[in-house]
């Protein structure tokens, strides 16, 4: 994999841009500096946390870093992750959790090596009430998840089955993560910082085709998709 | 070899221990030789309901912390022969006096014995439930027809399904047909849809149970009622036997049961 100076992450608490601590700090500003400018726009109102990694950065340093940020239209500096403004938010992305999580829930998974920049686990059962699955990457459940059952994934989820539990994809941030199911009737649906709940009415899922939930202009919205879509969606990822 | 199947649900109130005496009592009418477990341990029933509670002499806790021997602890129920035994629960102690090992132990003794052991699981997730389902060989879930019932049986079928419970079935248990009809009440197929498990029987909604557990004579006993009938069908189930599943469809009017005796109609 090519190392890159500035990897920019979508957290809850805001956009995370992690620093290679690698190379020069000249490269990684100017590195920096072409990402923001090519970007532009794209990150409008976001909140930027920097990861330094193990790179100890100096006063002068962060200081022409904030200036970098705050030139930029719409962004602004709320920390660096040594000040333990984002901790939290960046233990959650450490890729060495994965395993130990998974172990955790001590379930069936496969890795898809490069297809995917997240890895996918597989569940091959019902999930049933009160069983709870985390997971840093792509869930597909082939069965039903139940009411009062929970997924929290860091990627997409997919259930091929019913969906009536309670289901979180993108769980760091991802505003690009969905959520699809055979038939889609979750209690609530979560996806980045976005909370919807399904409607006092019986909405059932009306003919049976598969549904898509995915984010659309800070809402989450269902629609319907073939199965092929869906399918293709899922090698993406 | 006997086997050791376990009566729970979850949830309280939705008839494991009603379950448990009559599955065991239409079992020894059917010549097995039988004996139930009560697993509640603090909060004893299945001695009630059985009409049995007046013969206690020593209990589940007493044999597994040897203060007496399994033999003395079982009570013989005089209406069957040497077919039906209850081993019932301490009531002065609760679920921690007895732990999954020891419920295992006791399970493996009794099975030498008999040819069905069948334990009735005290509601909740905690460990009377661990201690119930430790030596079973397989489950029955009780459920009644409500979203709350539903719900917990899920949880429980999931912790059994994570136990590596071999065999686990359904029991829907108080359906009310003419509910279910108006769409007031889940239908089975609502039911088996969310929970995915095989269906070992259907026992509609019947007055008598009240009037049968007060006077400690299982519904099985009663060749009239309704539930009892369905309670014996469940227990021929259980022996392997292929059995349909009765027409739940009962509020018939006079006329239409005259019929049904002439032989028209359904």
């Amino acid at each position: 994999m090519v190392r890159e100076e500035a990897v920019f992450k979508g957290t809850r608490d805001g956009l995370l841009i992690i620093l290679d601590d690698h190379s020069e700090f000249k490269q990684v500003l100017d590195m920096l500096k072409a990402k923001l400018e090519a970007a532009r726009g794209f990150f409008q109102g976001a909140q930027v946390i920097i990861d330094s990694g193990n790179r100890k950065l100096t006063g002068k340093q962060k200081k022409t870093l904030s200036k970098l940020i705050n030139s930029q239209t719409g962004l602004t500096l709320k920390g660096f992750s040594d000040d333990k403004i984002a901790e939290t938010a960046i233990t959650k992305e450490k890729p060495e959790t994965k395993p130990k999580e998974a172990e955790e829930q001590n379930l069936f998974q496969v890795s898809f090596g490069q297809v995917s920049p997240l890895p996918v686990m597989f569940i091959n059962r019902n999930l049933r009430c009160g069983q709870r699955v985390k997971f840093a990457g792509h869930v597909v459940v082939t069965g039903d998840v139940n009411p009062g059952a929970e997924i929290v994934a860091h990627g997409n989820v997919v259930v091929i089955g019913t969906l009536r539990g309670l289901v979180h994809a993108g769980v760091s941030g991802d505003q690009k993560a969905f959520v699809a199911a055979f038939r889609l009737e979750p209690s609530q649906l979560r996806i980045a910082g976005v909370f919807t709940r399904s409607p006092d009415e019986d909405a059932k899922c009306l003919n049976g085709r598969p549904e898509i939930a995915r984010l659309r202009d800070g809402n989450i919205v269902v629609e319907q998709s073939s199965t092929n879509q869906t399918l293709s969606l899922v090698q993406r990822g | 070899m006997g086997e050791v199947i376990v009566v729970t649900s979850g949830k309280g109130g939705v008839g494991k221990t009603t379950t448990a005496a009559n599955l065991g009592t239409a079992l020894a009418l059917n010549e097995h030789r039988v004996v139930l477990v009560d697993a509640d341990i603090g909060l004893r029933n299945l001695d009630v309901v059985m009409g049995l509670e007046n013969r206690i002499v020593y209990d589940l806790v007493d044999v597994t912390s040897g203060v007496c021997r399994l033999k003395q602890a079982l009570i013989r129920d005089k209406r069957f022969n040497e077919n039906l035994f209850l081993l019932p629960a301490a009531q002065t102690r609760d679920k921690t006096a007895v732990t999954p090992e020891q419920m295992k132990a006791l399970d493996e003794e009794l099975k030498l014995e008999f040819d069905y052991v069948i334990v009735d699981c005290p509601a909740g997730i905690e460990q009377g439930f661990r201690n119930a389902i430790a030596g079973a060989d397989r489950a029955i879930v009780v459920t009644t027809p409500e979203v709350s019932a539903v719900r917990d049986a899920d949880r429980i079928i999931g912790l059994l399904e994570a136990s590596e419970m071999a065999e686990v079935q359904l029991l829907i248990n108080r359906i009310r047909p003419n509910m279910v009809k108006r769409g007031d009440m889940m239908d089975i197929d609502d039911i088996i849809d969310i929970l995915a498990v095989d269906l070992i029987g259907v026992v509609p909604e019947d007055d008598r149970i009240v009037i049968a557990t007060n006077r400690g004579e299982p519904a099985v006993l009663d060749s009239t009622s309704r539930s009892g009938q369905a309670f014996r069908n469940v227990a021929c189930r259980i022996t392997g036997e292929q059995v349909p599943l009765m027409p739940l469809e009962i509020e018939e009017g006079f006329m239409a049961r005259m019929k049904h005796l002439l032989g028209f109609g359904r």
